[in-house]
């Protein structure tokens, strides 16, 4: 864990050091770092740019809030002492450090902020959504923000920053302007990630939309894929894909499952979308319909019969085959 | 296009990969499959599959990003066969917490699994000074709780869990008083001074559960020495735990059919081999002189110039072995230059007299001292 002492002024340590920082701890406090000012760099530094001021993201007073504890840092080695357990998922989703702070109002209510720094935005927006309560109220902060009794969460950049209030207080109102003065503080929150466009938008179950970045479905060569709830009759069916950097691994990956779920028997192979594929039927998810579409997987689960499975991969394929974001083409067209 | 066939089991396809020795966990007097699974899990089929294996016991807790509900989506299936050990979060349990804010919690913890009862609730990481000491444990309320729970049939056995500084101190304490059926504690072969504790708690007929049982810090084990060796030494660390006769069962993550797959490759290890040796020493060369074992902090209050030892110790690490020198420096610069290690020199090193794992402690003070502050 690292303390920041309220009134040290942190970016003269790390001047000192040879570190280019943007850090501050308390804006109020902290002494600022001429501009002008080349940084000086030793062997001993590795001296990369802190992205963002926590000082700014976790100011002094907001509104009727102050901090009323030193703000800490734990990075990805020692995430475990602050939130044990959990940090297994942050880790996944390449947290780099989270600043956590204490505040207090006058009214006695105390809040928690804790500020995630994530790999990019689009862990952030996968973090987010993991952690995503249906109950809670959709609120503008962020690039996506939601707020129930006595919590609120919210992504922005590569940020995603939970308040949570004690139960004794912390009118939403104010938890709110908390909310929206970090924000303010990370910067220019950005937009969606642009993968949610690989999903068509009839049936889709609002905010079903996850970033998964390992081992979905639990195959260890899934990553970084993407999957959304479409309505079903019985229980929302799910569509995934999969992105690889070539055309090859894609071949190789499709393969390596179309094996695994063959053991159990049962295969039909499907000439389209894409490549074509395959469908079965698995014990649990129930009907699965795969195909490969150049350097992408795309895999449908639960859908209630084939041709309704087969149509939503038909609109991913076509939609991966247009999207900035689709996977790399170096071995041909999708 | 022609409709599918009907698939059995990946299981079924799949049948060597099981649990190939059960164990009573304790006084529960479940039978309990040598490997369990942790919660790394991110698909219900994943897990489902576990329970096709043979491994009969989920460990999940309230903090673990969702895992209950995925619990949930699978456990229906499987309820009288499968052990579930749940956790209430953190934060929740502190001196002050009431009754009826924890049996709410455990009414929220039994929606997201699907289920009436709970086979074992636990005070999640105890002996870690963030959430609390002593008070924290003996907090009236805690026990009302779970005796509350148990009449009304929704727990039935209780434990803690822990992997912090005092560990052994505040599982003690539960075992002295009769307040843990189940302990899950951090251990592996690195760590060797759990023993008298593990041995008063099967004394007591208390189930004991090993986690972290890859030390620490490197559960992927990415040790230069091992390069494409990892899978044989993660199964080497399992192997030590399971060889054994201190722990009933141990949980480790389980996220992909690959890792089950290879954790019960080794279930009913009841010794360790040669070749298993070698791989665990080396994993020791690498980890063991820098690592500091869950439930130790015996340097925390020895240091007669209050220097920070364990947090000094710790920067070195992230900057040795995790590339955040960076990180290791902003840490470094903050502790107060009266208690950094400059009077290590000349000083008696009460530090490694109190270091039951002969950490060359002073040494290695003086050396994060040289490299953290750019000497």
């Amino acid at each position: 864990m690292r303390l920041f002492h309220v009134g040290v002024t942190v970016p003269a340590l790390f001047a000192a050091a040879g570190i280019v920082c943007g850090a501050s701890l308390g804006a109020a406090n902290a002494a600022p770092v001429p501009a002008q000012q080349p940084p000086v760099r030793d062997k001993a530094s590795v001296g990369v740019a802190i992205p963002y001021s926590v000082g700014r993201a976790l100011p002094d007073r907001v509104a009727a809030w102050t901090r009323s504890a030193q703000i800490q840092m734990y990075g990805p080695a020692d995430l475990w002492e602050y939130i044990d357990g959990a940090a297994e998922q942050y880790l996944t989703y390449g947290v780099q450090d989270v600043a956590t702070a204490k505040y207090t109002n006058s009214s006695g209510a105390v809040a928690g902020v804790d500020v995630y720094r994530m790999a990019d935005s689009v862990n952030a927006f996968g973090i987010y959504r993991q952690e995503l309560s249906p109950k809670a109220r959709p609120v503008a902060i962020g690039v996506e923000g939601r707020a129930g009794s006595s919590s609120l969460k919210f992504w922005s950049g590569s940020f995603y920053v939970k308040l949570t209030a004690s139960p004794a207080g912390g009118r939403q109102p104010e938890l709110e302007a908390l909310a929206g003065a970090v924000a303010r503080g990370l910067g220019e929150p950005g937009v969606m990630p642009p993968q949610v466009d690989w999903f068509p938008v009839v049936g889709l179950v609002p905010d079903s939309i996850r970033f998964v970045p390992a081992d979905a479905l639990g195959q260890s060569a899934f990553t970084n894929a993407f999957e959304a709830k479409y309505e079903n009759p019985r229980e929302p069916s799910t569509a995934l894909v999969v992105p690889f950097d070539s055309e090859q691994q894609a071949v190789t990956a499709f393969a390596r499952y179309e094996s695994f779920l063959a053991k159990a028997g049962g295969m039909t192979k499907v000439a389209s979308p894409g490549n074509g594929g395959f469908s079965t039927i698995d014990s649990f998810h129930g009907l699965i319909v795969a195909v490969r579409a150049g350097s992408a997987i795309a895999i449908s689960l639960g859908a209630s019969d084939q041709r309704t499975a087969s149509a939503i991969l038909a609109e991913i394929v076509k939609r991966l085959r247009s999207s900035p974001a689709g996977p790399p083409r170096k071995d041909g067209v999708l | 296009m022609a409709g599918p066939g009907v698939a059995a089991s990946v299981q079924e396809a799949q049948p060597n990969a099981r649990v190939r020795r059960f164990k009573t966990l304790g006084k529960t007097g479940w039978k309990i499959g040598d490997i369990s699974a942790g919660s790394g899990q991110r698909d219900p089929a994943v897990l489902n599959y576990i329970f096709e294996t043979g491994i009969n016991l989920i460990d999940t807790g309230a903090q673990y990003g969702g895992h209950e509900d995925l619990v949930g989506k699978v456990l229906p299936r499987w309820r009288d066969k499968v052990f579930v050990l749940d956790k209430w979060d953190p934060p929740l349990v502190t001196a002050t917490v009431t009754k009826s804010a924890l049996l709410e919690a455990l009414d929220v913890s039994l929606q997201k699994l699907n289920t009436t009862y709970i086979d074992c609730m636990m005070i999640h990481s105890i002996g870690h000074p963030r959430y609390g000491g002593l008070e924290r444990i003996q907090n009236p309320a805690i026990h009302e709780a779970w005796d509350e729970a148990k009449r009304l049939g929704k727990v039935r056995f209780t434990g803690a869990s822990s992997h912090g500084v005092r560990m052994v101190e505040e599982i003690e304490w539960g075992l002295d008083n009769n307040r843990f059926d189940v302990i899950l504690i951090g251990a592996n072969f690195l760590t060797h001074g759990v023993e008298p504790l593990l041995k008063k708690a099967r004394a007591k007929g208390v189930g004991t559960i090993a986690m972290k049982t890859m030390t620490m810090y490197k559960s992927d084990l990415n040790i230069r020495a091992l390069q494409n060796e990892q899978t044989n030494a993660r199964q080497a660390c399992l192997k030590w735990v399971l060889a054994s006769d201190l722990f009933d069962t141990l949980v480790v993550s389980m996220q992909n059919y690959d890792r089950v797959a290879e954790y019960l490759a080794v279930s009913g290890t009841t010794s360790l081999t040669a070749r298993d040796e070698r791989y665990l020493d080396t994993v020791a060369a690498a980890v063991g002189p820098r690592y500091c074992r869950p439930g130790c902090g015996s340097c925390h209050a020895a240091c007669p110039h209050g220097v920070p030892v364990a947090d000094i110790l710790r920067y070195k690490m992230y900057f040795e072995d995790y590339g955040e020198e960076k990180f290791a420096m902003q840490r470094y610069g903050l502790v107060p230059t009266s208690t950094r290690p400059s009077r290590c020199e000349g000083c008696a090193a009460p530090c490694e007299t109190a270091c039951p794992y002969g950490l060359r402690v002073r040494e290695r003070l003086s050396e994060a001292d040289r490299q953290l502050r750019f000497a």
